[in-house]
């Protein structure tokens, strides 16, 4: 297995995978997006709200907003030992108090109060409601880790996915340097060097072949690899994008393990 | 993940692993494939709703082997992948910051 790390940057992350197989890929994939735990807010008191958003669509927007998560502080509340009562090991309360004076006034995520300095909105720029003059908004939030199993508004990522490796070919004798292919790529994957047809940067093919119907001689062939791919995880904030990763390998590993346990006692 | 014994024989496997999905299970199904002896691996979800897939396993009786020691070798065999994986990224990652 060789795993190269293409790019990476703020909250995504490219890498390649060679020899694994789609099974894998996917098992990997589907385990980021379902297993690996984030924090949300799942619980809203409101106390006072005069603003013209009903109460339920706001908690709605709350929990939606990703929030930084410390998975070393927090229990899942099913693993925890209050039994999923609520207590300061996985649940974290945050607080939002704005009132608008004689302004129009927006209020944004950033203006939630943690208990928790480690959990915060992984961005202060969400727009939650507009308050008109004199409006107020008094709100207690519990936060808690959740699965994307149970919701979606607890995924980790907002992007994972993979592709096949792909492997462009030019037959340099059946080139006529016509520049079709340069024209039309996307991608611009082919360029002009030195009189015959180059390839650059062909991890960026998305394999849609435009290419090779616009090339008359038929010089052009796209293939891929099928035990290689290339991964894109995007976080949503809450986890650094390799975490993630680490994290679905070590949940992925766990759930083997167990069916491992249960297997050798049959 | 709780695994539950639907029928047991010695050359046919029946488990349902209840919480799990198409991930575990299709690398499950293909991980047991590799191995020749294995006459039929597959997996059924019966609503798309329902989180109980049961995976059989079925050994070809020539083979002599038992089902539930390919199926041992197969799980032990994601594990050592996994392990594998994770030790990789790790190492790719550390790779990474340094450059």
């Amino acid at each position: 297995m060789d795993i190269m790390i293409i790019h990476r940057q703020d909250d995504v992350i490219h890498f390649l995978v060679e020899g694994i197989d789609v099974a894998f890929a996917n098992a990997l994939r589907r385990t980021m997006l379902t297993r690996v735990p984030a924090m949300a807010i799942d619980e809203v008191l409101v106390l006072e709200n005069t603003s013209v958003m009903y109460d339920e669509i706001l908690a709605h927007r709350l929990g939606l907003i990703p929030l930084i998560t410390d998975l070393e502080s927090y229990n899942l509340p099913q693993d925890c030992d209050c039994e999923g009562k609520g207590c300061s090991l996985c649940q974290c309360t945050l607080t939002l108090e704005k009132e608008s004076g004689s302004e129009d006034v927006v209020v944004y995520s950033g203006d939630l109060v943690s208990q928790d300095p480690k959990v915060n909105p992984s961005t202060g720029e969400i727009p939650l409601v507009k308050l008109a003059p004199n409006q107020r908004l008094i709100i207690e939030a519990y936060a808690r880790l959740g699965t994307g199993l149970e919701n979606a508004k607890f995924q980790p990522v907002s992007t994972v996915a993979y592709k096949y490796v792909p492997i462009v070919e030019v037959d340099k004798d059946k080139c006529t340097k016509c520049e079709a292919c340069v024209e039309v790529c996307p991608k611009k994957i082919f360029v002009i060097d030195k009189d015959t047809l180059a390839t650059q940067n062909t991890l960026d093919c998305t394999m849609c072949e435009l290419c090779v119907q616009e090339c008359e001689p038929g010089a052009i062939t796209i293939g891929s690899k099928n035990d290689a791919f290339l991964f894109k995880v995007e976080s949503s904030g809450a986890l650094a994008p390799e975490a993630i990763v680490e994290n679905a390998a070590d949940t992925l590993k766990k759930r083997i393990r167990v069916s491992l346990d249960f297997v050798g006692k049959l | 993940m709780k695994p539950r014994v639907i029928e047991q024989e010695r050359y046919e496997l029946k488990i349902e692993f209840q919480e799990e999905d198409h991930g575990f299970c299709n690398l499950l199904r293909k991980t047991l494939l590799e191995e020749p002896a294995v006459e039929f691996a597959g997996y059924n979800i019966d609503h798309p709703l329902l989180a109980s897939p049961i995976v059989t396993v079925r050994t070809k009786k020539s083979s002599k082997r038992q089902a539930k020691v390919v199926l041992r070798e197969a799980l032990e065999k994601m594990l050592a992948r996994t392990e594998e994986f994770r030790k990789d990224v790790n190492q790719a990652v550390s790779d990474y910051s340094v450059d």
